[in-house]
């Protein structure tokens, strides 16, 4: 979709950045990283065209973009900065509007555009079209900011640290949404940030630079697993096989858990099945499948009660969707001190486990001997 | 700030009253022999007219119920107790020179031919606080909209109505213009004429050398020292230097002088003008431009403006108001200098100023004074007016 | 930046010099202006020497100024202290409004109440130069780092402490930056002085004109504009120097 071949960028002494060459596939989203000063921010600006390189070529589907007029170029480049720079006299629909006013698109058009894009982005048309800006919190302005960049479907977009002026909490929200709207989207993404936690959580490849050249190109989970030598290491930082652990979802290392619904025999099942348990405890679900609580076989054996040997809890408390990263998994187990944790749908329907183990398993892939 | 916002009469308004309530017992009127002599004070309390000293009393104290919080004004809205103060400052303004005028024509009927009755500080104090209660009702009223222009300009229709009736006919300022009626016309002409032309090349020249000196980062320190120097040397200096260059030229280029620039009169006055009048709004311009947000400029450009586009529609729109209130200074100081313009013969209101200080006239002076005081009181007010509504929508908090 | 700054002072340095040259070499003035206009048979204002001129308009600023600099800085420190926070608005108001009013029609309304000459001239100078110098110290005064003031307090300093201490040093170069808009308004409104009988550098000019000589004018024009750019450099040149040696 978009490759860099040796692009170079001098200010008269000074090399920002230094022969840097790669290729960003359709759809993907890559992260450039560094410590300040590293070039990063030279380079989303050389794809369009906010500066020229002093020498190299940048390609954009196939194409040389010193061929069109920068202008051009930019209209159909998505930019997102993080100072957001929404135009404080336009209103918020008349901001998204700006490129697609641009590119001539009728009235009729920009307002049905305008309306998807603020409903895409969660936040009511009939409310917010006409605010200004002014009049916006920080993370309303940057959905906007995202907003304004998508308004005419540019295939690729450029962001150069878009949430770095939101505070932690919404920066999270923000990111996953973003990452929500990415997967329907499917837009090729070249993001520039100095949070390694947003590369970890956003990045299909993360390049991380030094000095105006790439130290090392690679999946995060590569990245953090295998380091390429001591700078990247200390970059990534000594926890970097929990931070890994973001990279995984719940989902995909879900152990089928051994659930049993109230209405049965009980007692029946468990002396059937006594001798494949492994556990203590088993899962206790409702006639539809739903999380009640857990049972303490040996309690139970012995008294035969079942209400003295079922603990209920909360499905919400307790349980994890299949959506939560391995790291948000083991903090749960570590703050309450069991191995096991199950697993919820939105019905709140148990749909399997995970274990320490598991998760044990993948952090050692993380520290290779 | 979010106080002043809140719509409440406020303590401008009962410091305007108190001041108000002490000017009653100042002197209405002076009374002189003759044009030139010392006079003798006629006072509200003593006049035969009562009521006036009865209807102002009644006003203020008016005033003084509505700013209190607690009481029987707790009745009426904050809303129509801010809007009633401030017609009741217009009315003061209006009734301090109308009391004033039938005052002077009930003393008139009884004294000797030339006797004169001119304004006394009672008045004066009446119209300054007739003023305060007008600002303090403006405050809480919003700029631009039907309700402040009403405040600002219904003591002002009214006293141009009694004007025409001739009620103030008995003042001497009145009989200074009534010797002079058709020169006094003129003389404003003139001197709105010489302002607005040196504005106008003002404008031109200043809003693009504030473009300019923008855009070229290097030009910003000579260019603005150059302005500055110009804007502090004294105004009939300026005239002054002025004047030797330009009736040298005269004298050698017949050509020039048949176009009528010469040293003295319109020509020098108007480049001078112009020349102080560019400082602020050069200044502003540029200030304006430079205070764009970066981001909002990056934005632009990231997103495919062309300079042009970026120009017109980011840079141009966000500094309106900033430029305007340059042009507002520009526009206020303007009206002050062009009095000074009369000294080399350019005409203007400061001519009866100047022929009023060298006859020793008060009243003279007074007729050439008041008129500039109002005209640069009304610009500025004005432009701030023009000033709100030009600005764009999303820039007001 | 700081061979910078020592240029600036040894300009201001030489330009003072040159001033003084200047107004007290009138056989300079009288060639020049001889060469300029050989039509007129006298070319230097015959009243009173330039370097008399100069100290009358120079007495008419500084007293004028002097006196606003008390008033104003007084007033300041007045409505931004807790007793006075009430006035603050209307001190706003009031200057605001003021500062439309035009130097020279204050000047005129000044002679109907106090009469000719020195009197009304720096009457009018004073009330019209307390604008700047207390709208310079109300901002100066105001916009001071809270953290700053309750650090003073926290220190235990007393409110006299804090505004001598704290509060008036860190306002300095603002209230500075009015008294040179003071002086430099007042240069200009002390020209015009001269039609009211107050002397200084205007009467060579208002004499010329009236006797259609403008070598007169120009004698007294080039000076009061020299003295004028001389000020305002001095001035800000003090006021640079604060705002450096501040922060």
């Amino acid at each position: 979709m978009i490759e860099l071949k040796s692009i170079t960028k001098k200010y008269s002494k000074l090399t920002a950045v230094n022969e840097i060459s790669f290729r960003v596939e359709e759809g993907e989203i890559c992260v450039l990283i560094g410590p300040s000063g590293c070039g990063k921010t030279t380079i989303i600006k050389m794809i369009n065209r906010m500066l020229e390189p002093t020498s190299g070529e940048i390609y954009i589907q196939g194409k040389n973009i010193e061929e069109s007029k920068p202008e051009i170029l930019r209209r159909n480049i998505g930019y997102v900065i993080q100072n957001i720079g929404l135009f404080p006299h336009m209103t918020v629909a008349e901001n998204i509007g700006v490129v697609p006013r641009l590119l001539g698109w009728s009235k009729n058009s920009i307002t049905a555009r305008t309306e998807e894009l603020l409903d895409l982005l969660g936040l009511d048309p009939d409310e917010y079209s006409d605010k200004y800006p002014g009049k916006l919190s920080g993370g309303e302005a940057q959905r906007i900011g995202v907003a304004r960049a998508l308004a005419a479907d540019p295939p690729l977009l450029l962001m150069d640290e878009p949430f770095g002026a939101v505070d932690p909490l919404n920066r999270e929200r923000l990111q996953i949404e973003f990452l929500k709207i990415q997967r329907k989207l499917k837009k090729t993404v070249i993001f520039v940030t100095h949070d390694l936690d947003e590369a970890i959580r956003l990045a299909d490849t993360i390049v991380l630079l030094k000095e105006g050249s790439i130290i090392q190109k690679d999946t995060p989970e590569n990245m953090l697993a295998h380091p390429k030598n001591r700078f990247v290491k200390n970059f990534v930082g000594t926890d970097r096989a929990l931070k890994r652990l973001a990279r995984f979802t719940v989902a995909d290392y879900l152990s089928k858990a051994e659930g049993l619904c109230i209405e049965k025999n009980i007692s029946q099942c468990i002396k059937n099945k006594r001798d494949k348990l492994q556990n203590r405890f088993l899962w206790i679900t409702d006639r539809q499948g739903r999380l009640m609580g857990w049972l303490d076989i040996e309690a139970f054996l012995a008294q035969d009660d079942i209400e003295e040997a079922l603990t209920r809890v909360n499905p919400a408390e307790i349980a994890l969707g299949a959506d939560f990263t391995l790291k948000e998994a083991l903090a749960r187990m570590l703050s309450q001190g069991v191995s096991a944790i199950p697993v919820i749908d939105n019905a709140d329907r148990l749909i399997g486990e995970i274990n320490l183990s598991t998760i044990e398993k993948i952090t050692q892939e993380g520290y290779p001997k | 700030m979010t106080e002043a916002r809140n719509a409440r009469v406020d303590r401008i308004s009962i410091l305007g009253a108190i001041i108000g309530v002490f000017a009653l017992a100042a002197p209405l009127l002076v009374q002189k022999a003759n044009r030139l002599a010392s006079g003798t004070p006629h006072y509200l309390w003593n006049s035969n007219s009562v009521f006036a000293l009865l209807f102002f009393g009644f006003l203020y104290f008016i005033v003084f119920v509505l700013t209190m919080q607690r009481g029987p004004a707790k009745m009426f809205k904050q809303k129509p107790r801010v809007i009633l103060v401030g017609l009741i400052g217009n009315i003061v303004l209006v009734a301090s020179f109308f009391f004033a005028g039938s005052e002077a024509r009930r003393l008139a009927a009884a004294a000797a031919p030339y006797a004169r009755f001119s304004l006394g500080a009672g008045v004066w104090l009446l119209s300054l606080s007739g003023y305060m209660l007008i600002v303090s009702a403006q405050k809480s009223v919003k700029a631009g909209s039907g309700m402040n222009l009403f405040l600002s300009l219904s003591g002002l229709a009214l006293f141009i109505f009694l004007f025409g009736t001739g009620a103030f006919k008995d003042l001497s300022i009145m009989q200074e213009y009534a010797a002079r009626k058709e020169r006094f016309f003129q003389e404003v002409l003139q001197h709105l004429r010489l302002t607005n032309i040196a504005v106008a090349i003002a404008l031109l020249l200043g809003m693009p050398l504030g473009v300019w000196t923008y855009r070229n980062q290097r030009l910003e320190k000579p260019i603005f020292a150059i302005i500055n120097t110009i804007q502090t040397i004294p105004g009939l200096a300026l005239f002054g230097l002025l004047i030797a260059p330009l009736s040298l030229l005269s004298l050698r280029y017949p050509l020039i002088r048949t176009l009528g620039i010469s040293g003295i009169g319109a020509a020098p006055a108007i480049i001078a003008l112009s020349l102080y009048a560019l400082l602020p709004i050069t200044y502003n311009t540029h200030i304006g431009l430079k205070t764009v947000d970066a981001a909002v400029r990056e934005a632009g450009r990231g997103m495919g403006m062309s300079r042009r586009e970026i120009f017109f529609s980011i840079e141009v729109p966000l500094s309106v108001p900033v430029i305007f209130n340059g042009v507002r200074t520009s526009v206020v100081q303007a009206v002050g200098n062009t009095a000074i313009a009369a000294l080399i013969g350019a005409g203007g209101l400061g001519t009866f100023i100047f022929q009023g200080l060298g006859q020793a006239a008060p009243d003279l002076i007074l007729l050439g004074a008041l008129p500039i005081i109002a005209l640069a009181v009304i610009a500025d007010r004005s432009m701030f007016v023009l000033t709100a509504l030009i600005t764009p929508k999303g820039l007001k908090v | 930046m700081k061979r910078a700054r020592h240029g600036n002072c040894l300009i201001i340095l030489l330009l003072l010099i040159l001033f003084f040259f200047l107004v007290f070499n009138m056989s300079i003035w009288e060639t020049a202006l001889k060469t300029l206009f050989p039509q007129e048979k006298e070319v230097i204002y015959p009243r009173a020497t330039l370097a008399v001129l100069v100290g009358e308009h120079l007495i008419l600023v500084s007293v004028s100024t002097l006196m606003a600099l008390f008033t104003g800085l007084l007033f300041g420190i007045f409505v931004t202290r807790p007793v006075g926070r009430d006035f603050l608005e209307i001190v706003n108001d009031i200057t605001a409004l003021a500062q439309t009013f035009p130097p020279v029609a204050v000047l005129a309304l000044a002679v109907p109440l106090m009469g000719f000459g020195v009197k009304p001239t720096v009457g009018a100078l004073f009330l019209f130069s307390i604008l700047p110098i207390l709208r310079n110290t109300i901002s100066g005064l105001d916009s001071l780092a809270p953290e700053v003031l309750e650090a003073a307090r926290g220190m235990g300093l007393s409110r006299l402490q804090i505004l001598l201490k704290i509060e008036l040093p860190l306002a300095l170069p603002v209230i500075m930056a009015g008294i040179r808009i003071a002086v430099v308004i007042n240069i200009g409104t002390a020209t015009v002085g001269a039609v009211v009988g107050a002397g200084g550098l205007g009467a060579p000019i208002i004499s010329g004109l009236v006797r259609n000589n403008p070598a007169f004018v120009l004698e007294g024009a080039a000076t009061a504009a020299f003295l004028a750019v001389i000020a305002d450099q001095l001035l800000s040149s003090i006021e640079r120097v604060m705002v450096k040696t501040e922060y």
